[in-house]
């Protein structure tokens, strides 16, 4: 009963993190730094999350130090030497993921498997529960879900109506122009945009151990931040699209669940496959795509290194 | 170095001699800036006083340092000594913001526009007078207004990579002015403008000064210096070598203070073109359309003979870069036929265009005549490669032999006199008339049978000029034919035995400049596409 609803509500709930992740990705892709290790950012924020939690017994707090703690770490082990020193990004973007790894280890070991309690966020949309269907697919979640879904549209409306989202487009085609030319900080958007990157991606790790999981595990992100990667590129760059990537691959992220729910035929090693599979297909479509030229919208200067100091 | 004359600097005190100039009325007074490149000393101790109101000419060689004296006053480069005052009070500009902030703004020599952006876009980008909140209409709108203001035409809307080095210049041109610099500096900005554009630029230039903001203006061009500056400082490798007032100079004088010799006249051979010269390219009612898929070149058919200079007089905007880059063989083509001793390339790769002895100087020399982060040997071979007698010398196998690049880049470095000697180090650290005279002496050592020369001499100082033209001059002699493209009319009538006029990607007029030379304004007018075809002189096919 009911499998529809619940299932789409899942899907949500599977969505979120990817949602958060991949708009502040999306944020420093548009200024031209992509970071690979997404996924390593959201181990940090998730066990800072849990660790928040289990103490002071907010979730709020928790998700939020998460989300800070993203931004910090990001800051220091990607944005420093990007930004600052002008490395090329891919080595640092393995080091987020690498450090990531190890360093939420070390400070999850002793909160291992320990359940934290989020309920406290769960809120209902007002007037929702009396349209029957609709209350069971999207009538009550934790708030960072009608967060994460709003949020593109926020972005969208900054990139695309805004000076300032202006200026960030600029800084993504090219860095030495925006700075030589139209006289732009590059450096401080730059590193203020990691920043935003590592708070969203903090905070994505951080609603799925605190809220979506309800517990720490070294292996809670599973690959999310990779997925969260390939949203952006599936998006081509346009917010408002980062809403149909995490939804599609949300979904395919409850397939186990689902198949599992519904005694589907299929093994669920082969089902738990599936969103990865469909990361790689997005990329070699959108590859081949990029290649014919149908897609222009990647920043100019996405992944490139800076070589001016201004 | 001394002129002996009212120019003389007084080496000790650094200022002028004679006029006890108050500092109170200086609007911009730079004092013994230096600037050193590793070993390489670019400023050497540069003076520089500009009044308020005044359109102060800075005139030098390729090189001389007039680039890096502005990347200084606009806070892009820290001077290694030396101090400035903006209106008496000392001035150090951090960053370029800083110096936008004090008024001081800059239209850059490679203009620094963002391409994928609209024009508009760039013209208010990174600016705090730009409206917050605005969707793209209105941005367009608002740089409608600000462009109509200034006296310019340009749609807001088209992107910046769709518009011509002269157009792109303007937006330059007009963000600069949008920003109410009260001290504008100008690097080069008639470069790659019309002589009408000039005028037009002059004109707002005046005015501008004439509401008191101080104008430095960088050229080559003598003539624009005698036209439109009050007073004009010349340096010579990195040192202020003379500044006087207009009044007090001629052409003549600036040439011999600038270069520090005189001019040399042009040596021309046979005014003829020999009998018995083949025809090196054929083109057949060619159609080729521009990025935005548009028909740009249209129904073009001429036919290119060696010992032959053939000039295009057109102005920016008009299917002459399109015509260039077709017969370059880097322009997909719609229809028609291109034939190069014969044989049909039309359809050929961009190499093949090479291998056949093309030589191309591209209007877009920065982005598509160079890689400016490689190495000048690099780029010195990167078209050779692919002419197949260069080859058997810069490679063995697949293998390529350095000693034999370095010696071939350091080849071009004499040949085309650039300033430095020194094959390993980037392109981009050259001076911009430097990259141009690489880039030209690369292209007419592989030019074998037909030399594509857009725009020429764009950027380059008088004495590099005028040594440009003696090799193409000296390679029509070699028995090469040659394609001018150019908007500086002068340089047209000079060199050509041939003028072809192009309208809205139409051939609609043709001279034989040796026998029956148009003169400026019938040339002028059907560029500007007032006169109908019949009434050119000579039309043939
Ligand atoms: N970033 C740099 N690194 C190394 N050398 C440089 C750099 N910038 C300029 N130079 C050198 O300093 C000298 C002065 O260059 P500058 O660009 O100021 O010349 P310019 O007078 O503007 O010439 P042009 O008329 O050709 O533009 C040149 O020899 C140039 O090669
Ligand atoms: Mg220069």
């Amino acid at each position: 009963m009911h499998t529809f609803e619940l299932s789409f509500a899942a899907a949500l709930l599977a969505a979120t993190p990817l949602l958060l992740a991949a708009t502040g990705e999306l944020f420093g892709e548009i200024l031209g730094m992509m970071n690979v290790g997404i996924e390593g950012l959201m181990l940090m924020g998730a066990v800072t999350g849990v660790i928040v939690t289990l103490h002071t017994n907010s979730p709020e707090l928790g998700l939020l130090c998460g989300a800070l703690a993203g931004a910090a770490y990001l800051l220091v082990v990607y944005g420093i030497p990007v930004v600052v020193f002008m490395t090329e990004q891919v080595l640092p973007g393995f080091a987020v993921w690498f450090i990531g790894l190890g360093l939420s280890q070390l400070l999850g070991n002793n909160y291992e498997n320990t359940s934290v309690s989020s309920s406290s966020t769960v809120v209902g949309l007002p007037g929702i529960d009396r349209i029957p269907v609709i209350r069971e697919m999207i009538g009550h979640f934790p708030w960072p879900v009608y967060v994460a879904f709003v949020l593109p549209f926020g972005v969208a409306w900054l990139l695309g109506h805004t000076r300032h989202g202006r200026n960030m487009r600029a800084i993504g085609e090219n860095p030495a122009t925006a700075a030589t030319g139209a006289g732009i900080a590059v450096m401080r958007w730059r590193l203020f945009y990691v920043g935003v990157n590592g708070f969203f991606g903090g905070f994505a790790g951080a609603f799925l151990a605190v809220v979506a999981v309800g517990a720490w595990g070294p292996d809670v992100t599973a690959g999310r931040g990779f997925i969260a990667l390939a949203v952006v590129i599936f998006s081509a760059w346009r917010a408002r699209w980062l809403i149909v990537g995490a939804a599609f691959f949300g979904g395919l992220l409850i397939l186990v669940e689902l198949g599992g729910a519904l005694a589907w035929p299929i093994p669920p090693d082969f089902l738990s496959m599936f969103p990865y599979l469909g990361a790689v297909i997005v990329l070699v479509i959108w590859s081949i795509r990029g290649r014919r030229g149908e897609l222009s919208a990647a920043p100019t200067s996405l992944g490139v290194r800076v070589m001016s100091r201004r | 170095m001394s002129t002996g004359e009212i120019g003389e600097v007084n080496k000790e005190s650094g200022r002028p001699v004679g006029a006890a100039r108050n500092s109170a009325d200086l609007k911009l007074r730079v004092r013994g800036v230096v600037k050193s490149f590793g070993s390489l000393r670019a400023l050497r101790g540069v003076d520089l006083d500009c009044e308020v109101g005044q359109i102060h000419a800075v005139l030098g060689e390729n090189g001389a340092g007039k680039s890096t004296l502005m990347s200084v006053v606009t806070g892009l480069l820290a001077p290694d000594e030396g101090e400035m005052f903006l209106d008496g009070h000392e001035y150090r500009p951090q960053n370029s913001q800083v110096a936008m902030r004090h008024g001081v703004g800059m239209v850059h020599q490679d203009f620094q526009l963002i391409e994928r952006l609209s024009v508009g876009e760039n013209l208010f980008l990174g600016w705090d007078g730009a409206p917050r909140i605005a969707t793209v209409q209105r941005v367009h709108e608002a740089a409608a207004a600000a462009i109509a203001r200034f006296g310019f035409s340009l749609d807001p809307a088209t992107k910046v990579q769709d518009l011509s080095v002269g157009e792109q210049q303007r937006v330059a041109v007009v963000r600069a002015l949008v920003r109410g610099a009260k001290v504008l500096i100008l690097d080069e900005p008639t470069a790659a403008l019309t002589p009408q554009e000039v005028g037009e630029l002059f004109v707002v230039m005046r005015s501008l000064a004439s509401q008191g903001t101080t104008i430095i203006f960088i050229t080559h061009k003598l003539r624009e210096v005698m036209d439109i500056a009050d007073h004009v400082t010349v340096l010579r490798l990195g040192e202020r070598v003379a500044s006087f007032p207009i009044g007090e100079c001629d052409e003549a004088r600036l040439a011999r203070e600038m270069l520090g010799r005189d001019v040399v006249p042009l040596e021309r051979d046979s005014a003829e073109v020999p009998e018995g010269s083949q025809v090196v390219m054929r083109v057949e009612s060619l159609h080729a359309r521009d990025e935005r898929g548009l028909l740009a070149v249209k129904d073009v058919s001429l036919q290119l003979v060696s010992h032959e200079i053939v000039g295009v007089a057109a102005i920016a905007g008009n299917g002459q870069r399109e015509l260039s880059e077709a017969l370059a063989g880097v322009r997909q083509v719609e229809s028609g036929r291109i034939e190069i001793d014969g044989s049909d390339i039309t359809s050929r790769s961009a190499n093949a265009f090479t291998a056949s002895g093309i030589g191309y100087i591209p209007e877009d020399r920065l982005g598509a005549g160079m890689m400016l982060r490689e190495s000048i040997a690099r780029n010195a071979i990167m078209k050779a490669l692919s002419v197949r007698s260069e080859r058997a010398r810069l490679t063995r196998g697949f293998l390529l032999r350095p000693r034999e690049i370095e010696n071939y880049a350091n080849e071009l470095l004499a040949e085309g006199q650039v300033s430095t000697r020194d094959a390993g180090v980037p392109v981009g650290h050259l001076s911009g008339g430097n990259i141009q005279r690489l880039l030209i002496a690369r292209e007419v050592r592989i030019a074998s049978r037909l030399l594509i020369a857009v725009h020429p001499t764009l950027g380059l100082d008088v004495g590099a000029t005028e040594r440009t033209w003696q090799t193409l001059l000296d390679a029509r002699g070699r028995g090469i034919a040659i394609l001018l493209i150019s908007e500086d009319l002068d340089e047209v009538l000079t060199l050509s035995d041939r003028i072809l006029v192009m309208h809205h990607g139409e051939i609609v007029g043709e001279f034989q400049n040796r026998t029956t030379p148009p003169t400026r304004e019938q040339l002028g007018l059907l560029m500007g596409g007032a006169t109908p075809r019949g009434d050119s002189v000579g039309v043939s096919a």
